[in-house]
């Protein structure tokens, strides 16, 4: 059995304290003892040659290709508790919603002033611009990690461009490939976002003659295999800034080599809209062109606001919230702050605006001169961190091949919601497994982490 | 051969536009994929050289390296570099693939590249050169015949509307 010795005060999520496989593992852990190590080791080789040769990058640019690290051993997931986990996940992205409704639209007085508007994603040019159907989060990713008591609790809301539904695409596209007998052990439900995203760009579209486009900011983009990807899968067309105008009439425009063709609905995955597409903006608040996501909702991505969530579903839709999340600390705040800075090796601290795992302090993780550093940098711009309780989150087995065997890594798990402008709400079913590197508790790719396939299995 | 239909009769559907920027890659990626098959034309017709000569290949390849501006030391011998001018010409048309083409081309590229960082630039016999020069062909071969059917024969246009919609 493959099984390794457990480390204390995290959860495994494939073996018992014992050691022994949970029960959803036992199939895995009996297929890996078939197997075998060498076996397992070279097959993931030949599906990450695999990976390689259909360019699934993370962090292409011209200077370098890189093809995006998996581990393909399945994080599984039972059908019942992903149950739960898309119900409070549709859950929070229709409060975040009505939060940018109220926002925007409003009069919003859940969040303080003090703290929305000084959002670096809050948009005053958004406010009284109605998004078609009211909807301004289309596409939302969620990230959860599974806390000590085995509940899945909420790391970060990601509103403005979430990217990776297509990374567990190709990670469940190469796990099955690679390992077929261990697919046909489990009834594994299929991943597929693109039903949820052909309606939601046809939910969008109110001019029969425009088409739907993927903005992309070219391949110096950290995600463009998803851009491309997705282009490819949904057939809808890849464009960059430059193949995008606003005409004389305020529509916007695709220049092609057969005429310059009207869009209705603009899929962005850039923040800056302007700089790609001067006078976007304006034909978005004219109500020329849909914006997936629409203007203005990165103001619901700040993770400061992150702490208002629970009161946002209980006043918004009167519900208690299904996930919970970790307890926070407004800096704004006086006494919070008192609090955060006596504490704060035991608390990790963000960036407001950080992402890609960038702007994160872990405080058990620094020394003292970087405490102190940190101490002083909180104590001058309170204004742009939060402090946050610090979560023990579980681990996972994953292919060591420096060590020539199986360790464990944290991980924690990326949830896409779409929401049509029709205001359904559609969670496909799994979502993007991320692992830490050896040693480290931050998962993302532009980290140095790991994609890992996750099945959502039912019971045999 | 009239060139003023309506380009919109011609037009394919939106999953298919010929944006600026795809317009722009697809050309560039033609012209890297143009060197690359020059230069291994090049490498082919320097084996046929020495092989008829019974002589070394050396002085052949300079004479293609030459051709093809590609800068060898002084007193290194001149495949090594053809072959690093040969793989980043592929890897530039990685990158203009990467914007345009389909899964299946970019595939193609791959193997591609795969096929020459595999070879062994110091093995100048006749005999490995035109091994060499004869597969990468066969694989240059493939690649642009998916991009061949992906961009130019999606739509099932005859030779005529496709000359119409390119000469717009």
């Amino acid at each position: 059995m493959p099984a390794i010795a457990l480390e204390s005060a995290f959860i495994n999520e494939c073996q018992e304290e014992d050691g022994t496989p949970r029960q959803l593992y036992a199939p895995l852990f009996e297929w890996m003892e078939r197997a075998g190590y060498a076996e397992i080791a070279e097959r993931t080789a030949d599906a990450q040659r695999q990976a390689a040769h259909d360019s699934f990058t993370f962090l292409l640019d011209p200077f370098r290709f890189r093809p995006t690290p998996v581990d393909l051993l399945p994080r599984l997931i039972s059908s019942a508790e992903w149950e739960r986990i898309a119900e409070g996940v549709r859950q929070r992205q229709r409060a975040l919603n009505l939060f940018l409704i109220d926002l925007y639209c409003g009069d919003q007085r859940i969040v303080p002033p003090e703290v929305v508007y000084t959002c670096q994603y809050f948009q005053p040019e958004a406010v009284g611009v109605r998004p078609r159907g009211d909807v301004y989060v289309h596409f939302y990713g969620v990230d959860l990690v599974r806390d000590v008591d085995g509940d899945f609790v909420v790391l970060e809301d990601n509103l403005r461009i979430p990217s990776g539904v297509t990374y567990q695409m190709k990670a469940c596209e190469l796990a099955a490939s690679a390992f077929p007998e261990l697919a046909a052990a489990y009834d594994v439900a299929a991943y597929d976002p693109a039903p949820a995203f052909r309606d939601l760009f046809a939910s969008l579209r109110v001019n029969p003659d425009g088409a739907a486009v993927i903005l992309t900011d070219s391949k110096q983009g950290a995600a463009f295999f998803e851009h491309r990807y997705l282009s490819e899968m949904l057939g809808v067309p890849l464009v960059e800034g430059q193949d995008l105008y606003r005409d004389g009439s305020g529509g916007i425009r695709a220049r092609t080599l057969d005429g310059d063709l009207p869009v209705d609905v603009v899929y962005r995955r850039v923040e800056d809209l302007d700089t790609f597409v001067p006078g976007l903006r304006q034909a978005y608040k004219e109500g020329r062109v849909a914006l997936a996501n629409a203007m203005g909702s990165g103001a619901a991505d700040d993770k400061l606001v992150f702490m208002w969530v629970p009161e946002m579903i209980r006043r918004y839709l009167g519900e208690e919230p299904i996930l919970r999340q970790p307890e926070s600390h407004n800096l704004l705040d006086e006494n919070s702050r008192a609090y955060v800075l006596d504490h704060i090796d035991e608390l990790v601290v963000k960036s407001r605006g950080g992402y890609g795992g960038f702007g994160v302090a872990i405080g058990p993780e620094l020394s003292e001169a970087e405490l102190a550093k940190m101490r002083s940098l909180l104590t001058e711009r309170p204004e742009e961190y939060i402090g946050q309780r610090m979560i023990d989150f579980s681990k996972h087995l994953v292919l060591d091949r420096a060590a020539g065997g199986f360790a464990e890594r944290h991980i924690d798990l990326r949830v896409f919601s779409l929401q049509n402008a029709r205001g359904e709400v559609v969670t496909p079913v799994g979502g993007l497994t991320r692992v830490a590197p050896s040693e480290a508790r931050i998962t993302n790719n532009s980290a140095g982490g790991l994609c890992k396939p996750t099945w959502v299995v039912s019971p045999g | 051969m009239t060139t003023t239909a309506d380009p919109r009769t011609l037009a394919p559907d939106a999953s298919t536009w010929l944006t600026n920027s795809r317009v722009y890659n697809l050309i560039w990626l033609g012209r890297w994929i143009e060197r690359a098959e020059s230069i291994v034309r090049a490498i082919d017709g320097a084996a046929i050289a020495a092989s008829e000569s019974v002589g070394s290949a050396g002085p052949a390849l300079s004479a293609a390296a030459e051709a093809w501006g590609v800068s060898v030391p002084d007193g290194e011998p001149p495949l090594p570099a053809i072959h690093s001018a040969l793989r980043l010409s592929i890897e530039r048309a990685r990158d203009n693939a990467h914007q345009v083409a389909p899964l299946q081309f970019i595939q193609a590229v791959n193997a591609l590249l795969e096929r020459v960082e595999s070879a062994d630039p110091a093995d100048e016999s006749p005999q490995a050169l035109r091994d060499f020069a004869a597969r990468t062909l066969t694989d240059v071969a493939e690649a642009s015949a998916v991009i061949e059917r992906a961009w130019f024969n999606r739509q099932g246009l005859t030779d005529e509307e496709l000359v119409q919609r390119f000469a717009q």
